[in-house]
């Protein structure tokens, strides 16, 4: 259980640390949006894809992150990308970038397919990176806080934004809780001889159910507590609130903010002017 | 079953910087048929030292030995076994996990949140079928534990969630003790219970020790230590600073100020008495009606 990172706050103290929230959420937003867009050639897209990582990369290294806990965290999606890649197969691609025709069969493989499970998988580790980045470097609450300071323009059309900023704050606030608790029970029913890893199909359903049914129990009793010790209180979700610790925008939030307004700018234009940069730097070598 | 700590460490996430060293070089041994009290403060470790015991935490450095089944690092396993296979024995059975954790109970604190099936007997039940008893032996066995823990029969097809707290406590721990374990790991297990129903509880598990199941208990109670424990270890910053008889604890006035801890009544009284005179040996003196006979028995002598 303790494998599980994601999500997971690391406390340092670096510049990424230090940032605002509000400017990490507009850059991870701004960044992801990046990763969406198609270049001018195939090779294009994958110099794009390596230009992002490596910013990320450099970000990451800034921030004290390790590679290992990003890619700890894909090691169980390799199942998913390699159904992914069996759909593309199947799904007829776009015979102009190619084909393979397998073993001479007449089975054919569009290299377009290739090419798109390649691009997901690239985006999956860029967005997993962004993620991991802005989750490792703030505290949840002062996510939220971000979140609910983006959302405040919907307050006018009575959009319920504190509401749902509480829901999501309390939400990841348990998210450790649940894990412990989890590993509390597996624990317990480990030593009344469940064994969560080996065994057949059915006995794993079985200690599967051993697990979820007391966890779930906990949760919903915990939650009921909870919203009994709120009430107890005197919490009012329409009342107006004050916050205890407020944000302040600096001067490197609107540096950083700048940087990743200049990527997403230079992305954009290479999109529109469809410059292919390796090309063209190809035949700047041939000649 | 006795257990023996050689060189214990363990650390939690360990390479990152959250890592926190929980348990520094134990070394213990806890007797066979003993009734073992591990006290010290919150964090000191006590609830980590007794997972190791089950294998439910592998330690990083060092080893447990239960009766012959070795708990230790996966690394430490391959050595052990790189060097038994050239003296050709066979190691299968000394890293039996399954093996280790049929011998070995463990209570844990609030031990009724492990309920999930939908009858009291359901439940119980679970244990033994996960270690491959057939349906009626199962049945039997947990009809025994309800029996000793307890839990009458008319309550054997309710639902546990239906139980009053101290019911489900009771039933939850009937799962552990229907394996019949030699040794019987409790975490607080009086926690959240009222006065009359701790005691109880506490008196289940004297029985259980009577009929020469190993007992290993982490409480805070000083009193429950004084009545119930033949041994005594204290763990202070995940180290063990001493491991005494419980009267003992109460003599050694460094460790009693040094973890706050407040004598129980009988044993002050006993000391008080003895200040003024008396010659009560405290190794008897366990509560209220020991100290009672004692002092009638130095009154005797005087008389």
């Amino acid at each position: 259980m303790n494998n599980i990172t994601l999500g997971k706050y690391v406390p340092y103290n670096s510049f990424i640390h230090r940032l605002d929230p509000r400017s990490k959420l507009l850059s991870m937003i701004v960044l992801m949006v990046c990763i969406f867009f198609k270049f001018a050639s195939v090779a294009m897209n994958f110099l794009m894809y390596g230009v992002l990582f490596i910013f990320i990369y450099i970000i990451m290294r800034i921030a004290h992150i390790k590679l290992r806990m990003l890619f700890s965290q894909l090691k169980a999606m390799w199942v998913m990308i390699i159904i992914l890649l069996i759909i593309n197969i199947l799904v007829k691609g776009d015979p102009s970038m190619g084909t393979i025709d397998v073993f001479n069969t007449g089975w054919i493989i569009y290299y377009s397919a290739i090419y798109n499970t390649l691009y997901i998988v690239f985006r999956l580790i860029i967005m997993l990176g962004l993620t991991l980045v802005l989750t490792a470097t703030t505290k949840p609450l002062e996510l939220t806080n971000a979140l609910e300071w983006f959302m405040a323009p919907l307050k006018v059309i009575h959009f319920p934004v504190h509401e749902i900023a509480m829901t999501i704050s309390l939400a990841l606030r348990f998210i450790p809780t649940l894990l412990e608790e989890t590993d509390r029970i597996m624990k317990a029913q480990a030593s009344r001889g469940v064994d969560f890893q080996n065994g057949k199909f059915s006995e794993k359903i079985r200690a599967i159910i051993s697990l979820i049914v007391p966890l779930f129990i906990s949760a919903l009793q915990r939650s009921e507590e909870l919203a009994n010790a709120m009430e107890a209180r005197g919490y009012d979700p329409s009342a107006k609130r004050t916050k205890y610790r407020v944000s302040k925008w600096k001067v490197g939030d609107t540096i950083s903010s700048l940087v990743v307004l200049l990527i997403l700018g230079g992305c954009i234009a290479l999109m529109v002017t469809k410059l292919d940069l390796v090309s063209l730097i190809i035949s700047l070598f041939m000649r | 079953m006795s257990v023996v700590f050689k060189h214990l460490n363990f650390l939690y996430s360990p390479n990152s910087p959250l890592q926190v060293a929980a348990l520094k070089d134990i070394n213990l041994t806890i007797k066979d048929n003993s009734f073992t009290c591990i006290i010290g403060h919150t964090g000191s470790g006590k609830s980590t030292l007794v997972q190791q015991i089950n294998a439910l935490l592998l330690p990083n450095s060092g080893e447990v030995n239960v009766n012959g089944i070795i708990v230790t690092s996966k690394d430490n396993q391959k050595k052990y076994k790189k060097e038994l296979k050239k003296e050709k024995k066979n190691t299968k059975e000394l890293f039996d996990i399954k093996e280790l954790r049929k011998g070995v109970g463990l209570v844990f604190q609030f031990p009724e949140y492990q309920l999930f099936e939908e009858t009291v007997l359901k439940d119980v039940t679970f244990g033994p079928k996960n270690f491959f008893y057939s349906e009626e032996e199962a049945i039997k066995m947990a009809k025994e534990a309800l029996e000793l823990v307890g839990i009458s029969e008319d309550l054997y097809e309710r639902n546990p969630f239906e139980l009053s707290g101290g019911q489900r406590r009771r039933v939850a721990i009937a799962g552990i003790i229907t394996l019949k374990p030699k040794i019987l790991i409790l975490d607080e297990p009086t926690a959240g219970l009222d006065p009359q129903g701790s005691q109880e509880m506490m008196e289940l598990f004297l029985k259980l020790h009577s009929l020469g199941t190993t007992i290993i208990m982490v409480t805070h109670d000083m009193d429950n230590v004084i009545k119930y424990g033949t041994d005594v270890v204290i763990l202070r910053k995940g180290e063990v600073i001493k491991e005494c008889k419980p009267y003992e604890l109460f003599l050694d006035k460094e460790v009693l100020s040094s973890l706050s801890i407040e004598e129980p009544k009988v044993i002050s009284f006993a000391k008080e008495l003895n200040e003024n005179g008396y010659h009560i040996s405290l190794e008897n003196v366990k509560d209220v009606e020991s100290l009672v006979k004692e002092i009638t028995k130095e009154s005797d002598k005087h008389e």
